[in-house]
């Protein structure tokens, strides 16, 4: 992520690191500051492991609302973008958790069933296809692939925001994309 | 697989397909719904908690705090857990989580309720069920299981279904990274949850469960066989290095790894303790045929590491030692379609690679007298649980899986008749364990939402 800083108008302009110390200490009007930084891209991020707007805003506002609770336990403010990527992530895991246990309710999966119809073109459909692939893939894989292919991260930065060794974070990245393979193959076989 | 691919997966079309998954922007009321709740919601200051969670070096006195500490969570824990339990439930009641299931349960002496702990990876109980009961202990495994807002943690006989419940620790997230893992005393077991800096040991004899403050690495920890020591990988500035800590969170060792080395997070004691197993690229590409996997030993008494093997054409992913230590077998992890990775293994005295399978294969597991290796299939339609002679003879399949997750994480009974695994759920999580016998026959499902050891 860019230092929110750059992002942070007016003429007395508190570094994000400073920003973090003062909403650390309990500072709700620096904490709205962070928010209103991080939040389309903290959604964005959500909306693509997700995949609906209700579940990636349940997962935004658990997350930050998570942050604002454990902000007094980071022990250095200038990790505070990887530390609040990460429970963006966790947060996600178990928003799919829970989705688990309605899955037999869930409007998606209604839609996600309907034909995508003559009209739609190979490249639409293509990436209808490829999405609902991605649907088949756990949060982890989902989370990775986001992080690296929308956030653009490289690996060393995924490996930072999840506390893995670069080493590791390069494997399973691709193990990833192998797994979205392997899922877009059986999309294929289903729509034969 | 790939004659049934609809078009070629490009790094422009995954990341079309995510864009449009993620939207223009977050919808308005997003900020102020959150800070509405923000304002109701108090922090959690600092506590005296994770301080002792931390990676620092413990002194005598240091260590006598933390022993009364823990003492007193105990004590604390055990009156409110009696005094609760008494009033909402019995303790049965959390001992029997698929009555239909196992057959005739003896449930055991447990801790009777949750009470509510102190901090979130606090210990909540600590029982003593006077395990004399040798023909569970004996054979049985070690479970960690997710339920409610606690981890269970209890020794299981899973043909039998009885059980024997150890303690609990406070659950913490979803995330994946949780194991769990006997000594080979099978005195104690360790858990390690990595994506929440956790490590415990259960000291079966006792019946008590003690919190490590040994940090995170990250990664995955390892255990010494004799239960004294973890094996790490760190990175830093100066590049990898193999970390050697003992339970009290001291560093006994540190090796740096050669350099520019990307060593993998997986490493792997040898049975006797010399050594530990790191594996890596050096150089990493992500073009077929331009990495250069290695594996090294690295002596815990302080010797040179030694390079036992090293190829081009695969990479080298988890690693296992035999029980005779002459083999170590591992999974082509990391592999990129098509992928051509498979279970290997590499002949220790001259380090002679040899491919076993040729499929997406993983989590390879020996069995406890070294002649047989189970492993998971995760690609298309022969995904399950598999086993096969240490020579890659009389493959025989085992299950199938009904779940995108798939089968995973095949595990041997000590006699060598059964094998656990994990039916994995699309959506992730740990995983329900099933038992099939280890020559064919119907899955049964043994627990929901757990790892073990056995």
């Amino acid at each position: 992520m860019e230092p929110m800083a750059a992002t942070v108008a007016g003429p007395a302009v508190a570094s994000q690191t400073e920003v973090v110390r003062l909403a650390a200490r309990g500072d709700t009007a620096a904490f709205e500051q962070l928010v209103a930084a991080q939040a389309d891209r903290a959604f964005r991020i959500t909306r693509a492991i997700l995949g609906n707007d209700a579940d990636a805003r349940d997962a935004t506002q658990d997350a930050f609302l998570s942050a604002w609770r454990e902000l007094p336990r980071l022990r250095d403010p200038e990790t505070f973008d990887a530390w609040l990527r990460r429970i963006l992530v966790n947060a996600c895991r178990t928003q799919l958790r829970g989705r688990r246990r309605v899955h037999e309710i869930s409007l998606d999966v209604t839609l996600d069933r309907r034909d995508p119809g003559p009209t739609v073109s190979d490249h639409v459909g293509d990436t209808d296809l490829l999405a609902r692939a991605f649907e088949r893939l756990d949060a982890d894989k989902r989370s990775l692939l986001v992080l690296h292919y929308l956030d653009q991260d490289p690996v060393a930065r995924i490996a930072e925001t999840l506390g893995i060794p670069v080493g590791t974070a390069k494997w399973r990245l691709s193990e990833a994309r192998a797994a979205l393979h392997r899922a877009l193959a059986a999309e294929g076989e289903a729509r034969r | 697989m790939t004659s049934t691919m609809p078009f070629d997966l490009t790094d422009a079309a995954i990341e079309r397909m995510l864009a449009e998954r993620a939207g223009p922007s977050a919808p308005g009321g997003l900020v102020s719904g959150i800070m509405a709740a923000v304002e109701a919601t108090p922090q959690r200051r600092r506590s005296w908690i994770p301080r002792v969670l931390a990676p620092q070096p413990r002194s005598t006195g240091g260590r006598a705090l933390l022993i009364a500490a823990a003492v007193t969570i105990a004590l604390l824990a055990v009156a409110a857990g009696i005094i609760v339990g008494a009033l909402l439930r019995p303790p049965t009641q959390r001992l029997d989580p698929n009555p239909a299931v196992v057959p005739t349960p003896a449930v055991t002496a447990a801790p009777s309720a949750t009470p509510k702990p102190t901090d979130s990876h606090a210990p909540i109980a600590t029982i003593t069920p006077s395990p004399s009961d040798s023909s569970i202990v004996n054979g049985a495994m070690v479970v960690y299981q997710f339920r409610d807002t606690v981890v269970d943690l209890y020794l299981l006989d899973p043909i039998t279904g009885r059980k024997i419940m150890i303690g609990n620790l406070q659950k913490t997230s979803e995330s994946q990274g949780q194991h769990i893992q006997w000594a080979t005393d099978r005195k104690r077991a360790f858990v390690f949850a990595s994506s929440d800096s956790v490590q415990a040991i259960l000291d079966i004899e006792q019946g008590t469960v003690e919190l490590l403050g040994l940090g995170s690495s990250g990664g995955r920890d390892a255990v010494s066989p004799a239960g004294d020591l973890v094996a790490r990988v760190e990175e830093d500035t100066d590049g990898s290095s193999l970390s050697i800590i003992d339970l009290d969170g001291n560093e006994v060792r540190r090796t740096p790894l050669p350099a520019g080395l990307q060593a993998f997070s997986e490493v792997a004691w040898a049975p006797d303790g010399s050594s530990v197993l790191v594996s890596g690229c050096l150089p990493c590409s992500e073009t077929a045929g331009q990495q250069h996997d290695h594996v090294f030993a690295v002596p815990t008494d302080g010797g040179a590491i030694r390079e036992v093997a090293n190829w081009t054409t695969g990479s080298f992913g988890w690693l296992g030692w035999s029980p005779d230590m002459t083999t170590i077998v591992f999974s082509g992890l990391g592999c990129s379609e098509p992928c051509t990775g498979g279970i290997g293994t590499i002949r220790v005295r001259d380090g002679l690679v040899t491919g076993l399978t040729n499929a997406a294969d993983r989590s390879p597991a020996w069995s406890h007298d070294g002649r047989r290796i189970a492993f998971a299939r995760d690609s298309g339609t022969g995904r399950g649980i598999y086993v096969m002679d240490a020579d890659g003879g009389n493959l025989a399949r085992l299950t199938s899986a009904v779940t995108d997750g798939g089968d995973r994480s095949p595990l041997w009974s000590p006699d060598g008749a059964w094998v656990v695994f994990s039916r994995v759920a699309p959506d992730g999580g740990l995983g329900d364990l099933y038992v099939v016998s280890s020559t064919g026959g119907e899955p049964r499902l043994i627990e929901q939402n757990a790892v073990a050891d056995w």
